[in-house]
């Protein structure tokens, strides 16, 4: 039988690989997608609490999640085409004029 | 026995995709693999009776954000990436220690919840009536708030890619 730390576990490792995308790549797109991945571990936990405690609350959490996750794409993409456009690359480590 | 062996291949399949997501050199092969993690995280949320969920998930992150990932990453054509993809520095060597640490921290604090067991109420299926049901009307004014923020973003993006930044 399936338990709730089954899901749990399965949602910590998510987390932990979503953070190591996002300290190990360079290029600002790989970011962006780890940052997806550490979204969805999130989610996967809200639904598994959501089942196990029988309450759709956290169903309806997860469905705002994605809701400004879309919209965190969206901006953050469209940033990264107007970074592109002017500095001509979108690697984290070349971009330093916000950089003390 | 049918659920276990279903939610050890979805989850292997997840984490493994996942980590081809993390350490792919090309961005293109990423998103696909993320594509391949989306289904299974899908899959997952149909085991946990959440079909309204899953349903949103095929639909809005592979059907629309990862494909608008694609777009960016084919309009910039990054080649010259090459091999330096990674980071250099300390937070490339540090990255995997810090992470195997928080699982380490994190796990024996999730063990504490496999005692909590399903009660025996009739379980609540996420279908898309009772979910909907709930959204408009429990939820109703975060529903109304959250389609301003999704205008907001219409019009910074917009806003965004027209204006030419010299």
């Amino acid at each position: 039988m399936i338990s709730l730390t089954h899901y749990l576990v399965l949602s910590a490792i998510l987390f932990a690989i979503g953070v190591v995308g996002v300290l190990i790549r360079r290029n600002a797109i790989m970011i962006l997608l780890a940052v997806e991945i550490i979204l969805n571990a999130a989610n996967l936990s809200f639904v598994a609490f959501s089942r196990f405690n029988n309450s759709l609350d956290g169903q309806i959490f997860v469905f705002f999640i994605m809701t400004i996750a879309a919209a965190e794409v969206a901006v953050g993409l469209a940033i990264l085409l107007v970074l592109f456009r002017s500095k001509r690359t979108i690697d984290t480590n070349q971009i330093k004029s916000l950089r003390w | 026995m049918l659920e276990s062996i279903l939610f050890y291949s979805f989850a292997v399949l997840a984490v493994v995709t996942a980590l081809f997501v993390i350490f792919c050199r090309h961005p293109v092969y990423s998103v696909l693999y993320l594509l391949i993690t989306m289904f299974a995280i899908a899959a997952v949320y149909v085991m946990l009776q959440a079909y309204f969920v899953a349903a949103i998930q095929l639909i809005v992150y592979a059907g629309a954000i990862l494909v608008l990932f694609l777009f960016v990453v084919m309009m910039l054509n990054l080649d010259h990436e090459g091999e330096e993809s990674f980071r250099v520095g300390p937070s490339r060597w540090f990255a995997v220690p810090f992470a195997l640490a928080f699982l380490c921290e994190v796990i024996p604090i999730i063990e504490n919840f496999g005692n909590v067991q399903r009660s025996n109420v009739p379980m609540l299926e996420g279908t898309t009536e009772i979910v909907g049901r709930h959204l408009f009307t429990r939820h109703f004014l975060p529903f109304e708030i959250v389609s301003f923020v999704l205008l907001a973003a219409i019009l910074g993006a917009a806003v965004l890619s027209k204006r030419t930044w010299r």
